[in-house]
């Protein structure tokens, strides 16, 4: 903590520059090679004393850090936290490494998600004990890091086909998480009555579309809703609820 | 609904009355007025209910069980008897002329009004 605004902002930028590193291989998607790209970034945000990144499975992609004869305790919780989607954390007394002047003090693993399924986890090996501040921390940079691998699928395609292609398909598919959430938060301005019918009549048409295609149809509607609601409100006769 | 103001006629309502008079009896869902109109997508339900209201336009679900289609239930929209010729009066009052119709189109709109 500091109240020296300048070294404030010295701080913020360089947390800003952590993400802005970390980002970048994320967004190939998750491998070997990204997760140690982007690991020694996340450890650098975490500031413990290692960091690792699984598969849903439990395997392990990268490991930044010492600390190493963790290992089996964190592949156990990257295993339990893929398969129930919830953060896993192991205190020193349910760990017993064996070495006196261990300094680590708790193993803490939270899922990574893209489109609402579990596809891996990311692990912080700290010297602090499992506090509320340290779950969160590594919560938060976990949903940080799924934001990104679930860019990996969006990147706009390249050249006038790859738009034309991706405009519509040729089958109705379920939309996209993160286009169905844009519009999940647009409709919300409008009335309650009429939230039922352009839930399922969005949800149709974002089917119909690619899923680059889905995101910009999703912003456009959502710039748009406030005039929507104004034409519902303005009906000369509303029935109390959409059919 | 007789007697109800008609909506105001922005060249997006323009273009969406175009494409619905295109083929009046033909039913189209959200997705396929918009690209008859040659709007964004996303962009023609603020237009559509906009006429709903005004009772130029009707809609109604498609009757299909979502579970056996393996989709949600579709919402088609087509002119009113009394809305298609509403819409061409209106459309023939305004006069805008095609070019600036085909220039506004061109480029991208920041609205749907």
């Amino acid at each position: 903590m500091t109240s020296d605004p300048d070294l404030a902002r010295d701080l913020s930028q360089a947390r800003l520059n952590l993400l802005r590193l970390a980002s970048k291989p994320l967004r190939d998607g998750l491998s070997v090679a990204s997760a140690e790209a982007a690991a020694p970034h996340l450890r650098a945000m975490l500031k413990c004393r290692a960091v690792a990144v699984a598969t849903q499975e439990g395997v392990l992609l990268a490991w930044e850090g010492d600390a190493g004869h963790h290992l089996d305790w964190v592949i156990e919780a990257a295993f339990e936290a893929g398969h129930t989607g919830r953060q896993q954390v192991r205190t020193q007394w349910e760990m017993h490494c064996g070495q006196m002047d261990c300094p680590v003090r708790a193993v803490i693993v939270s899922p990574l998600e893209v489109d609402g399924n579990v596809v891996g986890s990311l692990a912080a090996i700290s010297e602090d004990s499992a506090r509320t501040g340290s779950l969160r921390a590594v919560s938060d940079l976990a949903r940080f890091v799924s934001a990104q691998l679930e860019l990996h699928g969006l990147a706009p395609p390249t050249g006038i086909d790859g738009f034309l292609a991706d405009e519509r398909t040729d089958a109705w598919r379920p939309p996209s998480h993160v286009a169905q959430r844009v519009v999940t938060v647009a409709l919300r301005v409008l009335p309650a009555g009429s939230r039922p019918r352009y839930t399922e009549e969005l949800r149709d048409e974002l089917g119909m579309l690619g899923r680059w295609a889905q995101l910009r149809y999703a912003f456009r509607f959502a710039t748009g809703s406030w005039q929507l609601r104004r034409s519902l409100c303005h009906r000369a006769a509303t029935p109390a609820r959409e059919t | 609904m007789p007697g109800a103001p008609g909506p105001r006629m922005t060249l997006p309502t323009q273009l969406v009355l175009r494409a619905l008079l295109a083929e009046p009896t033909r039913e189209m869902y959200g997705l396929e007025v918009g690209e008859a109109a040659e709007l964004p997508s996303g962009t023609v339900h603020p237009i559509l209910a906009r006429l709903e209201g005004c009772g130029w336009v009707e809609s109604r679900w498609e009757e299909v069980d979502p579970k056996r289609a393996g989709r949600p239930r579709r919402r088609y929209y087509r002119l009113t008897p009394d809305g298609a010729e509403l819409a061409l009066t209106a459309l023939a009052r305004v006069h805008t002329p095609r070019r600036l119709v085909n220039r506004l189109v061109a480029r991208p709109l920041g609205g749907a009004t």
